[in-house]
């Protein structure tokens, strides 16, 4: 692990580390910078054309010391973890640890220094001025900056910085329990990626192990449940439609990609709300009391409508209820 | 005396105009419906040894049905095997075996319609879709039945003892397995549920909802995929129960969502994920019950207030409070922390200095879980500690002003 971190150090000195993109309606492709170890590049030269109406300072790759430092930093951080991976000692892994962050902290530090120098440090003779504006770019996410919104998000490099850290992490954890191995955890961070950017896709609810995320219950019915797929991807899964209705109504700004609701008739599969016909009341029974069943075929609503005495009922009526 | 002398001259009369009817293979009645529409009211019914496969048979009179040697009553899994339909029924020593399954009309084992007064008592159930069901009745008595079920975990099923809007219930000395909740309640009022033992059951070992002024006395909640579930419920009395192995990811000994002046004293929970779990819960006494070996001993969520929590033992559990919440409504004291470092030099037995039984990491792995990952590491011990003498991230008046030295003998 040790060794393939080094490599990635060292790899991380040839690709950018940093990005900061720029969007705005007259440059539909966006401009970007790229932080290389040793250089700015990308759009440098049209960046500094607009700096310089705002009256910021141009950017220079000769302007700043840490392109001259970084790149033997890295590589100097590449040996050492090589050479710790030879030794295998752990005194020496929790201390290359430590210094690891200890330089990303720094570097972040460092980074945050530049940027709010630029973004504060203004030629009050500018073209344009905005009082109160400042052009300080965002360390790391989004920013609007007049008309540009500003990503500023690890590149390449950037992200190989960020998995020598993991496996470090590893390493240590791995050396403190000897449990988790590198490889698993490395799974794990894996799957967490995906599943946080899942798609609209409705989540299989596993009855009886998943809870409803209203009323807490456990879900033991495949045929009352309900589902939202969120904007972010992420799922909340309910085992009655009624709390699906309420578990909306107390979140409001929670913003909904789908709904799904569980098809009466075939046990524990997931329908879209559009696509779904609902009946009410009479004798149906569901674990809350919201008593709605949902069809996904029209034909099969209208005879458990007359087998249960309920009432058609809208999708919209039974989230605004 | 006078007055007992009336009362067995009565019972004495009673039995003269009452009259017994034997069913078996070797008897001149041969089915249970034959002797049910032979029998008049206030008549016995004694079903000797053998298997009957007689559908569904209903009981529509005030009869007394006993079993003799354990009888088989089958439902072939195509029926409901007993309906109860007339007031004052006793059905006792029955084996009821293989109801319906899975169809619109929950089909059960026994299954009791808007009658007051019945008893079901001394019976096996075994493989049914519901065991007993008790719908709309009143002071009905539910006692010493053995109630199983072998359903696998996708499949649906229903529960052991499943009361719908009834009043006065018993249910007293059942043992309930494989259902899905072992004991059902569901718009249930002024009932008991006394010397249960539910255990191994898909979801709950007992759950109710909307059933207010009941009592749950002494029965035994074990290694079901969550314990006990309280919810939307006023008046809860629960007593000197046992909340034992329910773990899981999210699993709890006692879930508590919505309650509200309720009295939780002299249980046991003992190894859960999480002992007590409650959310929206007002007013309510948890008093002398011990929390040991569990993850959590209390999950209590911000939407708690007023709740006086004292006298209990916290032993050996991983935490033993944690919270969502930033502002706390609720009281602590006089409880026993094994987790106390205090020292009590007035020897009045209560620890000189209060104690904050809500640990910084408790806090932190609330809002992110997987920090669990740092559990125990050298750093977050050393927060932990600080945060014990200088409580900054937790709330400050999340303390128990008079800890007990010693652990209560409870």
């Amino acid at each position: 692990m040790l060794f393939l971190s080094g490599l990635l150090l060292i790899g991380a000195v040839f690709f950018p580390i940093w990005k900061i993109e720029l969007t705005a309606p007259q440059y539909p492709e966006g401009l970007v910078l790229k932080l290389h170890a040793s250089k700015i590049a990308g759009d440098v030269d049209i960046i500094n054309g607009l700096n310089h109406y705002i009256g910021m300072k141009t950017l220079h790759t000769e302007d700043f010391i840490e392109f001259k430092v970084l790149p033997f930093i890295l590589v100097g951080l590449g040996i050492v973890s090589i050479a710790c991976a030879w030794k295998s000692n752990r005194k020496g892994l929790f201390v290359f640890f430590f210094s690891f962050v200890l330089f990303g902290i720094l570097s972040a530090c460092d980074f945050y220094r530049w940027n709010y120098e630029y973004g504060h440090n203004l030629d009050p003779n500018a073209a344009i001025r905005v009082p109160g504006m400042a052009y300080q770019p965002p360390m790391l996410g989004y920013k609007q900056l007049l008309n540009f919104g500003a990503y500023s998000i690890p590149d390449i490099g950037g992200w190989m910085l960020i998995v020598v850290g993991a496996l470090l992490f590893a390493a240590i954890i791995k050396e403190k329990y000897t449990k988790p191995s590198g490889r698993l955890l490395g799974v794990l961070l894996v799957c967490t990626f995906l599943f946080s950017c899942s798609g609209d896709k409705p989540v299989p609810i596993k009855l009886n192990t998943d809870n409803c995320d209203f009323c807490m219950m456990g879900i033991s019915d495949g045929r009352h449940g309900a589902e939202i797929i969120t904007e972010k991807g992420r799922a909340y899964k309910f085992d009655d439609i009624a709390c699906m209705a309420h578990y909306c109504k107390e979140h409001k700004d929670t913003k909904i990609k789908a709904y799904y609701v569980h098809d009466y008739a075939n046990n524990n599969e997931l329908i879209k709300t559009e696509n779904a016909f609902f009946v009410s009341g009479g004798t149906i029974k569901s674990p809350m009391n919201g008593n709605i069943a949902a069809f996904s075929n029209k034909s099969e609503a209208k005879a458990f409508e007359a087998e249960s005495k309920g009432v058609e009922t809208e999708w919209t009526a039974i989230l605004n209820k | 005396m006078k007055f007992h002398i009336c009362l067995s001259l009565l019972l004495f009369f009673n039995c003269l105009w009452s009259q017994k009817i034997e069913v078996g293979s070797d008897k001149s009645v041969k089915t249970i419906k034959k002797a049910i529409e032979l029998a008049k009211s206030g008549d016995t019914i004694i079903v000797n040894k053998g298997i009957y496969r007689e559908g569904n048979i209903i009981i529509d009179k005030k009869l007394i049905l006993q079993g003799k040697g354990l009888p088989v009553l089958d439902g072939q899994q195509k029926y409901e095997v007993v309906s109860i339909k007339a007031d004052s029924v006793i059905f006792s020593g029955f084996k009821v075996i293989n109801s319906g399954y899975a169809s619109l009309n929950d089909p059960c084992g026994i299954k009791i319609y808007d009658k007051i007064g019945v008893v079901v008592k001394d019976n096996v159930l075994d493989n049914n879709f519901f065991g007993i069901y008790v719908q709309k009745g009143s002071n009905c008595i539910v006692k010493n039945n053995t109630i199983k079920a072998y359903q696998k975990e996708e499949q649906r099923i229903g529960n052991g003892i499943h009361c719908w809007k009834s009043d006065s219930m018993q249910i007293i000395g059942n043992r309930i397995s494989g259902h899905r909740d072992g004991i059902y309640f569901e718009f249930v009022s002024n009932s008991v549920i006394w010397r249960n033992v539910s255990k191994a059951n898909i979801r709950y070992g007992l759950h109710f909802m909307f059933s207010n002024d009941d009592s749950y006395i002494g029965n035994v909640f074990k290694n079901n995929g969550a314990g006990v579930a309280v919810m939307f419920t006023k008046n809860v009395k629960m007593f000197n129960n046992y909340f034992e192995e329910n773990w899981g990811d999210a699993a709890y000994g006692l879930l508590l969502k919505e309650i509200s002046d309720s009295y939780i004293v002299g249980n046991k929970f003992i190894r859960n994920t999480s002992g007590i779990y409650m959310e929206g819960t007002s007013r309510v006494k948890l008093e002398k019950n011990i929390f040991k070996d569990n993850g959590w001993g209390m999950k209590v969520q911000a939407s708690c207030m007023d709740n006086e929590i004292s006298f209990n033992n916290f032993l050996s559990n991983t935490f033993d409070i944690s919270t969502n919440g930033s502002l706390v409504l609720n009281h602590f004291n006089n409880n026993y922390w094994d987790k106390y470092e205090g020292y009590d030099l007035n020897r009045d037995g209560i620890g000189d200095v209060p104690f904050h039984p809500l640990s910084l990491f408790a806090v932190i792995t609330e809002n992110n879980p997987s920090a669990m990952l740092l559990f125990r590491s050298f750093m977050i011990t050393l927060l932990d500690k600080s945060e014990k003498i200088l409580p900054s991230i937790t709330p400050d008046n999340f303390v128990d002003e008079s800890p007990e030295m010693k652990s209560l003998i409870l």
